[in-house]
């Protein structure tokens, strides 16, 4: 025969006799006895109370409570309660968001735009087909744009993540569709040529 | 214009005049404008918020609500009642400290049980719990006669004597299960354990208890 597991034993143990009617219980006696026994247990410990306390107790213990923490400081607000911190969380969120975006687009073996044949240094790139999404249509764009929409350039600039006067990622957002093409062949062509190196 | 609110006196009186270059308003202060009777009506959230914007009288508050709960987890542990009230507070001002972490994924009371289980298991380690002598009152006991009610202290004692000397975790469970009357899922989350780890624990609990008392089937 099967006998009840422990948390069935204890479960038939906690409920009171008269709902706790098993059938298993009712033609074993082992565990009808371990059921029991359980029972017996709890109702035992179950009977010491915790000595109420004199009624100024409760007063007494709270003026102690009042007093300590009048030397405490207030207690600070969880970091993630801050409005900084709040802003930051969402401008990390995005930038994880586009690097993953720019990862997935740009991963090996994907479908390359192709370069603008003005700057090209072969014949299979050409200007008028590269795609320079509108921020608009982009969905790209309208995912980052939606985490970013309460951070205001003040609050990216105060966390020193923006970029810098006079650093590649200023100069990376002031470049012409053109330029920037040129940039992103360039960029592949050295990827490439690591990438066979390596 | 500058405006002046003061109270009346005794009387209760309302007025409303108007001086030359002045706006006077007399007002009888509400009997419910004592600067803790708004807190009153907050829920626990927004009672914690209220302890972190330093408003006064929101701890003290809190502190009410929750005393004797946390009082009564603390007597369990310590068995007296000298120690149960330095470690009450000791939870209240650990409560106080740690107040800008809880995030309200718990109700505050787990929170508190949480606080003075961990501060209770600290403060009975390695130390031999000074029990206080119990005496008829602190038994729920039907027992009419006195030497009905004699045998029923000594057994009280015999079991008190028994958790004291189960297993802290053991005991910690059979604490929150049995007299706080938590269900095991918070039992679980004060303990920062699984559910079935809380079972198990309570089972266990219940069987060393058992032999303990040498109640061994």
């Amino acid at each position: 025969m099967t006998h009840l597991a422990p948390d069935q034993r204890l479960s038939l143990a906690e409920r009171d006799p008269a709902d706790a009617r098993d059938p298993h219980l009712a033609r074993c006696d082992r565990c009808r006895a371990e059921v029991d026994a359980l029972r017996d247990v709890l109702r035992a410990a179950k009977e010491i109370e915790v000595p109420e306390p004199s009624p100024l107790f409760w007063d007494h213990l709270s003026h102690r409570v009042a007093e300590g923490i009048r030397r405490e400081p207030v207690p600070s607000r969880g970091w993630w309660l801050s409005p900084t911190w709040s802003a930051l969380a969402s401008l990390s969120a995005a930038i994880v968001v586009l690097v993953a975006i720019s990862l997935w687009v740009w991963r090996p073996g994907a479908a390359r735009p192709a370069a603008p044949s003005a700057i090209r240094s072969g014949p299979e790139f050409a200007l008028d087909v590269l795609p320079v999404a509108a921020p608009g249509d982009d969905e790209a764009w309208q995912v980052v744009a939606s985490l970013t929409e309460g951070i205001d350039v003040d609050t990216v600039d105060a966390t020193g993540i923006g970029p810098a006067p006079g650093s590649i990622e200023e100069a990376a957002t002031e470049l012409s569709a053109v330029e920037r093409a040129e940039l992103i062949r360039i960029l592949r062509v050295e990827t490439a040529e690591s990438g066979t190196e390596g | 214009m500058p405006v002046i609110a003061t109270m009346d006196g005794a009387e209760g009186t309302c007025s409303d005049r108007t001086w030359p270059g002045w706006s006077v308003t007399l007002t009888q202060p509400r009997a419910d404008a004592s600067p803790a009777a708004h807190l009153e009506t907050l829920d626990e959230r927004a009672l914690v918020a209220a302890c972190l914007d330093a408003a006064f009288g929101a701890f003290d508050l809190l502190v009410t609500r929750h005393r004797r709960a946390v009082y009564q987890v603390c007597y369990r542990f310590v068995g007296n009642h000298e120690d149960a009230a330095d470690l009450t507070q000791d939870v209240f001002l650990r409560a106080y400290r740690a107040l800008g972490r809880f995030k309200g994924d718990s109700a505050l009371a787990t929170w508190l049980y949480r606080i003075a289980v961990n501060a209770a298991l600290n403060h009975v380690a390695g130390r031999k719990p000074a029990l206080e002598p119990l005496d008829g009152h602190v038994l729920q006991t039907n027992e009419a006669g006195p030497a009905d009610r004699l045998a029923a202290v000594e057994r009280a004692i015999r079991v008190r004597q028994a958790v004291a000397r189960l297993p802290r975790r053991q005991r910690a469970t059979l604490i929150l299960r049995v007299y706080q009357d938590l269900p095991h899922q918070e039992i679980a989350r004060i303990l920062g354990t699984s559910v079935g780890a809380a079972k198990a624990n309570f089972f266990h609990a219940l069987n060393n208890l058992r032999k303990l008392l040498g109640r061994e089937p």
